[in-house]
């Protein structure tokens, strides 16, 4: 086990007024553990609270009563070094007065590594991220989305986290570069065991990469599909609405398909 | 009824000019949905822009765009932006920054019918709530009194289309409607324009870089890469024989995203 939630309950407060306070609850009791280098997909609409249990996970927010505990191995750590973070903006989570290589260096230089090795090291995250070393003296601007996002996931590898919240990490890019991006998560699960927690509102996205779902609705899990082969088997109302809207995602007549 | 020729479109950059669009034709016929698709930067979006005269300054565009026996893109602005609405209409990509904030959607959709139509404000009003339950949208009156950041993303979506809708436009242009919002309100989105089509008989022109949408709503495909138009025809047609490299890679892409959800999906 590597993250465990217990009842997280989160409130906002919806409009001050001297007298009283009313508060809107955007979790309602969330509940999971994640085991090492397994990936969670969190599925729901907007505004279901998703990204809100997020940030209480990474420590952005603090929750109203439950707990997150992680596991012996990195509860000692600092909460940055064990777990990291690529949101779905990536033009708003980079530095934009930064180049490539300062905005990698970033956690490298928290970790506390020579300056000698930095430039070797930052080599090495940006090859494995599938970019060149000549990115490096390049500014945020000059990179296409797919690129840029890249170097968040680099940055987010570089302290060498054990487990990665990827909030809706691959949701403003084209399609062609989300299966780039997606093949790119899962080689670097494969060869760092890293644990993810993916949230998005993409079914088929989340069932490309995920091993587990959980179907997220008004702050609370309202279906756990623990194997990916039972996901037609689900029983919830919402649940089922949304696996229907999916049907979107395949084309209504037959094409050519090479590889067949 | 709408054709469009050569449509060339640049910017000055400093003391170069680079080209954005160049030698983008089609041609529309009245009640169809044409699919323009294309990765981001491959030139969809401001090709619409030039169309419906959105561009500023710094652009110069050359080519035709005629639309009902007028070349758009020689008419007076005046002239253009009466048009605009009237004629065709245009649906943005994000739902959440269209809308202005300060005012309500029923303050809002009165200045848009006002802009075109002598009405009163009680018969806009009246107008708008007609449309907004034509297009399915339940309590259109509690609606009105909303501000934006009081509905959701899908919500606001769908009440563009209605407000896209009311001034009974030729055209639509739907540039991205559904790419902020979340699958199910896509459906209904989707649904909603489909239903505009076969009641009103609107021509719509479909924007997106999701292959799997444009196939669902479009009858003929404009497949665009870098700038050039690489593939136009059927929208079966384009699918199933691609004539260029990149719809094929797009093609390829897409199926090997959805083809795992399929497969689990298919084991009922």
């Amino acid at each position: 086990m590597l993250l465990e939630l217990k009842d997280i309950t989160k409130s906002f407060a919806k409009d001050d007024s001297w007298f009283f306070k009313r508060y809107q609850d955007v979790l309602k009791g969330v509940s999971l553990s994640l085991n090492k280098g397994e990936c969670i997909g969190i599925v729901g609409e907007s505004g279901s609270g998703k990204s809100t249990l997020g940030k209480v996970i990474l420590g952005l927010e603090t929750q109203d009563s439950g707990s997150v505990t992680f596991s012996n191995e990195i509860s000692q750590l600092p909460r940055h070094k064990a777990v990291s973070v690529v949101f779905q903006d990536y033009n708003t989570s980079v530095n934009p007065r930064l180049n490539i290589a300062q905005i990698i260096a970033e956690p490298l230089i928290n970790e506390g590594l020579e300056k000698s090795q930095l430039k070797a090291q930052i080599s090495k995250l940006l090859i494995e991220v599938g970019l060149e070393d000549s990115m490096r003296a390049r500014y945020p601007h000059q990179l296409s989305g797919g690129q840029l996002q890249r170097v968040c996931i680099a940055r987010a590898i570089a302290a060498n986290p054990r487990f990665i919240l990827l909030d809706e990490a691959v949701s403003s890019l084209d399609v062609s570069i989300q299966v780039q991006i997606l093949d790119l998560l899962l080689e670097l699960k494969q060869s760092r065991n890293i644990a993810y927690l993916f949230i998005t509102h993409d079914i088929a996205v989340a069932s490309y990469l995920c091993d587990r779902l959980m179907f997220f609705k008004d702050g609370k899990i309202v279906e756990q599909v623990n194997d990916i082969a039972a996901l037609p088997l689900v029983t919830n109302e919402y649940t089922k609405n949304l696996l229907n809207a999916a049907s979107y995602l395949e084309i209504p007549f037959d094409i050519n398909d090479v590889d067949k | 009824m709408l054709e469009v020729r050569e449509l060339n479109v640049s910017v000055a950059t400093g003391n170069t000019q680079s080209h954005l669009v160049s030698d983008v034709s089609f041609t529309l016929k009245e009640d169809q949905c044409l699919g323009i698709l294309g990765e981001s930067g491959s030139g969809k979006s401001v090709s619409c822009s030039a169309i419906n005269g959105l561009l500023g300054e710094q652009f110069s565009v050359s080519g035709q765009a005629i639309f009902d026996g007028e070349n758009l893109l020689t008419m007076p602005s005046k002239q253009r932006q009466d048009m605009r609405g009237q004629q065709i209409a245009m649906i943005m990509q994000s739902p959440m920054t269209a809308f202005n904030p300060l005012f309500t959607i029923g303050n809002q959709a009165v200045e848009t019918i006002k802009q075109h139509q002598p009405h009163s404000t009680p018969d806009a009003k009246k107008l708008f709530c007609e449309i907004l339950s034509k297009v399915n949208l339940k309590n259109p009156q509690y609606l009105l009194s909303k501000y934006p950041h009081e509905l959701s993303g899908g919500m606001l979506q769908r009440i563009m289309v209605a407000l896209a809708l009311v001034l009974k436009p030729k055209l639509i242009i739907a540039d991205e409607p559904t790419t902020a919002i979340d699958y199910i309100s896509q459906r209904e989105v989707i649904n909603e324009l489909q239903m505009v089509r076969e009641r009103f008989g609107t021509s719509i022109i479909f924007v997106s870089h999701d292959l799997s949408l444009v196939s669902h709503i479009a009858d003929s495909v404009l497949v665009m890469h870098q700038g050039k138009m690489v593939d136009y025809g059927s929208t079966q047609q384009v699918f199933n024989a691609p004539s260029s490299q990149h719809t094929r890679y797009l093609i390829d892409t897409r199926l090997k995203l959805i083809n795992r959800f399929k497969h689990v999906m298919g084991g009922v």
